[in-house]
């Protein structure tokens, strides 16, 4: 009697207890789909606003024209609005999407590769890497490859983009050597390894620029600064094929770094092959990192603050994060794109600057809203 | 009568057409020396926006500025509704000079080698360009007898001093100037030699290497001279001190765009440099 009684308690707590966890993953799939709604109509806005303004305002209305019915009409410039919308325009608000979404995403790999939301693309070297491979092209094209015709030649060149991307994968398949040599303690090496890469390439990028001439200096710092300026429906294509490429894997790869979340020796005994699911997160992040700093430059922080903010908002499972972080870094550098290139009309800003500048505070807020909700980091 | 009056209104049309297209030129410049040089030719008015880079004369400093040279914006451009648009071979990136062409623009870019040749061949296209032939033509004409002037006082040296450039950015980082540079041109046009030869462009070297190039002279723009704190502190980098410049104090200092615009004032920059080389107890002290 007793017996029954204490298992009909225990049966009733268990179904409680069910109860509140299907309720609790309720409440997060409200949330979490509130949270993509409002990223997506956010993404909407700056799209509206990065169509509009510029050297001519556009109104919405012209805009819904070009866009779906074809129709033109001449602005006081003499340069049709198509020409402004098509070429100009949405060529470099999609870029700075894709950019946005690549390294946002490549940094939820790679905190997630680490169990650490604090370390970014640029940490392991494979950013480092990108950027040393273009420049090593920048400065010695000319001299080594001095048999290309022009175009071929120079920061002008595909050969530029193809370059950071081999330098980025040069230094991923580095660090896969690396983490096939060692038994345990994997993240450690791999983070060591990441400094050891990040000071040589600071110390040979430092002698590529003595060795540059003014010309090949300044193609250097611009282009180390950032900039969506020279945004082309080419470069719109390539990152989508990258990013396409990496979504397909989202499933598989958003599984593998949740069991890699509850430490390795778990992810082992649930029979994952987790030397795999971390080779391969590194070669997707390293593609994503050498495709986009070799197309726009150095956007630091996007890579580091959209996933940290979005596990925030949204919680640890990279089922979401992953497709939110794409939302979340588009949002975050199509704003700094769209205000670098309002705010000192008509100048320009380096987008650098301004991701840093519009990404700094907000994070430093929200992890001071955090602290203050909950005393501690979750 | 019928057929007087229309050719009279044809006449007058064809006039108005000509005045007309003088008027309505737009012209961005993407170089301070172009924008020196359209001013030069009286076509300033014309001028509706210019880079960073342009600092003479003190009006074009007033125009709304469209960003560096090198890091242009399409649409920064365009909104200053120009029509021709005009720059240097360093003019970027290059998507946004394809994209101002796409646009409709007449976008001309002139070699940017730092030569009198070369200068004044860029004035005479650009006098072209803008309408101003015969101002093109008599400034061309002006500058080549300021520079045969100075060409043969130099031609008559039985000595040229050597000649440290020094180039100035920041607080920590004094360059010099190797060979294939303006400054390097402009000592060689005005009778001076290169103390530095080691390299092309402009490094930064160390004190040893001040030293054993042994200048008699240290040239310096003055925007860098005013960086350095004055002539003292010019003295007061490495190894200066252990030359005959610095024994010395021979520091010359002229205007950054007069000494290396290669512009409309450069007949008048070799004069002031090789007056300064070579006349007795030139230089300035501390």
């Amino acid at each position: 009697m007793s017996i029954s009684t204490k298992e009909r308690k225990a049966q009733g707590t268990s179904l409680n207890m069910q109860v509140g966890e299907v309720s609790v993953r309720k409440n997060q799939r409200i949330a979490s789909s509130y949270v993509f709604i409002g990223l997506g109509i956010l993404i909407i806005c700056v799209g509206i606003l990065s169509l509009r303004l510029g050297s001519v305002s556009i109104s919405f209305s012209e805009i819904c024209k070009l866009i779906f019915l074809g129709e033109d009409s001449l602005s006081s410039l003499e340069v049709p609005h198509s020409l402004l919308v098509w070429d100009l325009r949405l060529p470099r608000f999609l870029l700075s999407l894709l950019i946005g979404a690549e390294l946002a995403c490549a940094g939820v790999c790679i905190q997630g590769l680490f169990r650490n939301p604090l370390v970014e693309p640029g940490f392991i070297g494979v950013g480092p890497g990108a950027a040393l491979s273009a420049a090593v092209w920048i400065v010695c094209s000319e001299k080594i490859f001095s048999f290309l015709p022009p175009e071929l030649r120079g920061k002008e060149s595909y050969f530029l983009q193809a370059f950071a991307f081999g330098g980025a994968l040069l230094v991923s398949f580095f660090l896969h050597l690396v983490s096939r040599r060692e038994g345990g303690g994997f993240s450690l090496v791999l983070v060591l390894t990441g400094i050891a890469v990040n000071a040589t390439v600071i110390s040979l990028l430092g002698f590529l620029s003595y060795l540059a001439d003014d010309t090949q200096l300044r193609n250097l710092t611009f282009w180390s600064l950032g900039s969506i300026a020279g945004a082309t429906w080419h470069k719109v294509t390539l990152l989508s094929v990258v990013l396409t490429f990496v979504a397909l894997s989202f499933p598989w790869l958003s599984r593998g770094l949740d069991v890699l979340a509850l430490g390795e020796a778990e992810a082992f005994y649930s029979g994952f092959k987790i030397k795999r699911i971390r080779n391969i997160t590194i070669i997707l992040s390293s593609l994503l990192v050498g495709s986009s700093i070799s197309i726009s430059g150095n956007i630091a922080f996007a890579g580091l603050i959209v996933p940290h903010i979005l596990r925030m908002l949204l919680g640890p499972s990279h089922k979401t994060l992953l497709p939110a972080s794409i939302l979340g870094g588009g949002l975050l550098v199509s704003c700094a794109d769209l205000a670098a290139r309002t705010i000192v009309f008509p100048s320009e800003l380096p987008i650098g600057i301004i991701a840093a500048g519009l990404g700094g505070p907000f994070f430093l807020s929200l992890i001071l809203k955090a602290k203050r909700k909950e005393g501690e980091f979750r | 009568m019928k057929h007087f009056f229309l050719a009279l209104s044809l006449l007058l049309a064809s006039f108005s057409g000509i005045f007309g297209e003088e008027k309505s030129l737009r012209i961005v410049t993407l170089n301070g020396t172009v924008t020196e040089i359209v001013f030069a030719l009286g076509k300033g008015n014309l001028v509706v926006g210019n880079d960073t880079s342009s600092l003479y004369p003190p009006e074009a400093t007033k125009l709304p500025k469209i960003g560096y040279q090198r890091a242009l914006s399409t649409e920064g451009i365009l909104s200053l509704k120009p029509n021709l648009v005009l720059g240097l071979e360093y003019a970027g990136p290059p998507e946004v000079i394809d994209q101002l062409k796409s646009a409709g623009l007449q976008v001309i870019i002139f070699p940017g080698l730092p030569s009198l040749e070369q200068t004044l061949q860029n004035i005479l296209s650009i006098g072209k360009e803008i309408g101003a032939e015969e101002k093109a033509k008599k400034l061309t004409q002006e500058i080549r007898k300021q520079a045969n002037r100075v060409t043969e006082k130099v031609s008559r040296l039985k000595s040229k001093p050597k000649v440290l450039f020094v180039y100035h950015r920041g607080t920590n980082l004094a360059q010099v100037s190797g060979t294939e540079t303006p400054a390097d041109e402009m000592i060689r046009l005005s009778g001076g030699v290169n103390a530095v030869t080691g390299f092309k462009g402009f490094k930064p070297i160390s004190p040893e290497a001040v030293i054993s190039s042994q200048p008699d002279v240290i040239l310096i723009p003055s925007r860098g001279l005013e960086g350095l704190g004055g002539i003292s502190g010019v003295l007061a980098l490495p190894g200066l001190k252990e030359t005959p410049a610095g024994k010395n104090a021979r520091v010359i200092s002229i205007d950054d765009l007069v000494l290396l615009g290669f512009g409309p004032r450069l007949g008048q920059g070799m004069e002031e440099l090789y007056n300064s080389l070579h006349a007795p107890n030139s230089g300035k002290k501390p």
